[in-house]
């Protein structure tokens, strides 16, 4: 496990954010978009198992970003599963934020939107992803205007509405 | 020619944004597919007489060549291997 401290993983997650962005505003068979997928082969190739396990959570989580995500989560409600808030407690006992975030993916009907985009904040923010973290504290301020604790963890207003 | 055992274990970058329902990851363009070879098992072992399986690692192996032979040589042995390729998406 190396994580921040290997370059490649570094240069990996800047290339998949920006195809991100690239994806969420409709560019994503561009040129732009392929010349980026060409250059995340070689950073790829140089990651241990535990870092391609975590870029590609990333990748998945990224999509909740936007409003046709493949993971789906109920608009409001907070926690609504007792056996589920008990699931992310013994994580968070466990320091295993990796496994939190994974909990979030697997069992999105637990919890809603805007409750999943600040708890991933702060899950990236714990394993020094800031730049991630912002999109996530971003989107909750977005999903939930009226909660000032999501708006006090944006650090950068968004130059670009999600959609 | 790098190859996997599943088109699930394929980096995502390379799976088409479509199939994102089926693996979560997946940031590759549509215009793409996912293709498979033969229902063997994913372990070293030739498929012809100029090309063969050697696996790095449980989930990533190279289409090769048995033996060292011009780039040219080598691309016309993977293009003879064409019609035994089909799309897996399922």
């Amino acid at each position: 496990m190396m994580f921040r401290s290997n370059p490649h993983y570094l240069e990996f997650i800047r290339l998949l954010r920006e195809l991100h962005l690239l994806m969420r505003d409709g560019f994503s068979e561009s040129d732009e978009a392929e010349a980026i997928r060409d250059q995340m082969d070689f950073p790829w190739r140089q990651l241990s198992p535990e870092e391609i396990n975590r870029v590609d959570g990333m990748s998945a989580d990224l999509y909740t970003l936007e409003s046709d995500s493949p993971i789906q989560h109920p608009e409001a409600g907070g926690i609504n599963s007792a056996e589920f808030a008990a699931e992310i407690k013994a994580a968070r006992k466990d320091g295993d934020y990796d496994r939190i975030l994974s909990l979030l993916r697997d069992k999105p009907q637990f919890i809603s939107a805007d409750r999943a985009a600040f708890l991933r904040g702060w899950c990236y923010e714990q394993l020094g992803e800031a730049e991630t973290a912002e999109l996530f504290f971003q989107n909750a301020a977005r999903l939930d205007s009226a909660n000032d604790l999501y708006d006090v963890f944006v650090v950068d207003q968004p130059s670009v509405s999600p959609t | 020619m790098s190859v996997a055992p599943d088109w699930r274990h394929l980096p995502s970058f390379l799976i088409p944004k479509r199939l994102n329902r089926i693996v979560l990851k997946a940031r590759g363009s549509n215009r793409q597919h996912c293709w498979r070879m033969g229902e063997g098992p994913f372990v070293d072992a030739p498929i012809n007489n100029y090309l063969q399986l050697r696996l790095d690692t449980a989930i990533h192996g190279f289409v090769e060549p048995i033996q060292s032979l011009p780039l040219s040589e080598y691309q016309t042995a993977l293009a003879a291997t064409r019609d035994q390729w089909v799309i897996d998406e399922t």
